[in-house]
């Protein structure tokens, strides 16, 4: 698991971003009603187990190299 | 002046002490290294955390700290709510007050308020059967409750199914809990007769934190807490009671003196008082002062270094308790997808005390945290999964997101130690098989409580050991069988000295699993009144 976890230099981009006034609104909790809620969830879930094996080639080559 | 009493620090026990003497009319001075840089909190503008995100465009300095690009430590997974304004709070501990150890990740702190400069304020009392196990006085300690929420102001609600024996009787309102804590409270009234039998209640958390203004008129006065959610950035009109407050009072007193940038080495008791030595950390010279007594109030880790020191107490082992914590990140299903209200505190909302049958009546204690002010990056980092899609759950999940931190009670045994080596204080800690079995059914058994309130464990993360930053034990009173070498007497009294005190949580046996810091407060007065009683002798 910590294999697909973001890295350090992810986050530091994420968190850049993330406390840049322009992008605050795409940072905020998304209110849309339960079933929305749920159906976000899913297709979260699906597209994280779509790119784990990506992630995980990309991490494994990496640490090679 | 001619010093009566010396206090070392200036975290919660020291300061509650230092009052206690300097309202007796004693001769005070406080030594401590003080480190305090309280312009970043200041220039956070007073307004909602929302409000702030959406408009302002300095916020990197507060979120992520002053050089936010090149150093922001994004990755630093211990110790969320150490944010940048309170980056001052761990200053020079590697440096000064290193603690060799590969099992034991405790955080101590040399701050102006000692690690209560970051305190979350929550103010339970010891119950009458989890004070006598440490070790402290029930009928003193009842009154000194009081005497301690009076001074720094304790809100919460004597109504609660927690409050029963677990609230000073002098208390502000309680402060208003948002939405998310609401559902779950309506949660725990419509099952509440099935919970109570499981051994489990909840209620509103009493916290430090003012709902009235206090000392109104003086140059005093602190405000109620404006609900702006900024509580881990900034003062909050100074509702959230910290030691540096009653520091600053004292500093206005004719019989006390603060003696700033001063790291205490070590004493020695003599005939005409206890030297003290200290090194002043500006410039690394070495000092000392004498006093008719001194109270040592570093906390459990600092004290014990300076008492193991003092007498000459090399590879020694002293006792060491630190409830052992877990937090439970869980999604409210009454919350998915819902709003919640702007305004709002970031403290803990709701307290939980579990008392399940294997514990023999002991209490298991949680915290319930709304999380917001934390920002998504501390929650995305810890998904496994890519950036962009762990912000899209983050965005989702943050307004039905509770985080629940239990704390598990705490004993001795010689597998959690201290002492003083060739190089420093080292430390120990293992929990044994019995420990480890209860605290996996602490967990099931709350993990089933939190199921019936609505709220599904994401997850289940173990801290490493000395995060709960809930320490005591290191001096303990002695118990006349299997005591360690440094014991405190009943008062405090270092045994083997007539003048040194231990004012801290050095001096309890026993560590319930409920946030200590009021019960450090109340201790600390304690001690400092059997000081003051010393000298009509």
């Amino acid at each position: 698991m910590n294999l697909l976890r973001p890295t350090p230099d992810q986050m530091r981009r994420f968190a850049l971003r993330e406390t840049d006034v322009r992008h605050a609104r795409s940072f905020e909790p998304i209110v849309a009603g339960p079933v929305v809620a749920l159906v976000l969830l899913a297709l979260a879930g699906i597209a994280g187990v779509v790119a784990a094996p990506f992630v995980l080639l990309a991490r494994l080559f990496g640490a090679r190299r | 002046m001619e010093l009566d009493a010396v206090v070392v620090g200036s975290g919660p026990s020291g300061a509650q002490a230092a009052k206690e003497l300097v309202e007796a009319g004693l001769q005070v001075a406080m030594l401590d290294v003080g480190f305090d840089e309280p312009a970043l909190a200041a220039s956070i503008p007073a307004v909602p955390f929302s409000e702030l995100r959406r408009t302002d465009p300095d916020q990197r300095r507060y979120f992520l700290g002053e050089n936010g690009d090149a150093d922001a430590d994004v990755n630093d997974r211990i110790g969320a709510h150490f944010t940048p304004p309170r980056a001052f709070i761990k200053r020079g501990v590697a440096e000064y007050i290193p603690l060799a150890s590969d099992s034991f990740f405790p955080e101590t702190s040399l701050a102006l308020g000692g690690l209560g400069a970051g305190w979350g304020s929550g103010s339970q009392t010891f119950e009458p059967f989890e004070l006598e196990r440490a070790g402290l006085p029930v009928v003193e300690m009842r009154e000194l409750y009081d005497v301690v929420a009076r001074d720094i102001g304790v809100s919460g609600s004597r109504e609660d199914d927690t409050s029963e024996t677990s609230i000073p009787t002098v208390v502000q309102p309680p402060s208003a809990i948002d939405t998310n804590a609401r559902t779950i409270m309506a949660a725990y009234a419509r099952k509440r007769e099935a919970l109570r039998c499981a051994g489990f209640a909840l209620g509103r958390a009493p916290l430090a934190m003012l709902t009235e203004p206090l000392r109104k008129g003086t140059s005093f006065e602190r405000g109620s807490n404006p609900y702006n959610d900024m509580d881990f950035y900034t003062e909050s009109e100074r509702s959230i009671y910290r030691p540096k407050y009653t520091i600053e009072e004292l500093r206005t007193r004719p019989n006390f003196r603060y003696i700033e940038r001063a790291l205490v080495e070590r004493f020695e008791d003599r005939a005409d008082g206890v030297r003290v030595s200290f090194r002043d950390v500006r410039d690394g010279s070495e000092r000392s002062l004498t006093a008719a007594r001194l109270i040592l109030a570093a906390n459990p880790l600092n004290t014990a270094r300076i008492a193991l020191r003092s007498a000459n107490a090399i590879g020694v082992k002293q006792p060491l308790l630190c409830n052992p914590y877990h937090y439970i990140p869980t999604m409210n299903v009454a919350m998915l997808g819902r709003a919640v209200g702007d305004r709002r505190h970031s403290l803990a909302q709701l307290v939980g005390s579990y008392t399940p049958d294997h514990r023999g009546g002991e209490h298991v204690f949680a915290a319930f945290f709304s999380y917001h002010s934390l920002l998504n990056f501390r929650l995305v980092r810890e998904m496994p999964l890519p950036p962009a899609v762990g912000l899209l759950v983050s965005r989702v999940l943050m307004n039905a997101l509770t985080i629940v931190g239990v704390h598990h009670p705490e004993r001795a045994t010689s597998d959690k130690w201290v002492r003083l080596g060739a190089s420093g204080l080292e430390a120990g800690y293992a929990l044994d098989a019995c420990e480890r079995v209860d605290i996996a059914a602490d967990l099931r058994g709350f993990a089933k409580v939190l199921r019936a309130l609505g709220c599904i464990p994401l997850s289940t993360i173990a801290t490493p050991p000395g995060s709960s930053i809930h320490y005591a034990g290191t001096i303990p009173t002695a118990s006349g069988s299997g005591d360690p070498a440094l014991t405190c007497a009943s008062d405090g009294r270092l045994n083997g000295s007539q003048n040194v005190y231990v004012a801290d949580s050095s001096s309890w046996r026993y560590l319930p699993a409920k946030g200590p810091t009021l019960t450090m407060m109340a201790n600390a007065r304690r001690v400092a009144r059997a000081a003051v009683r010393s000298f009509e002798h």
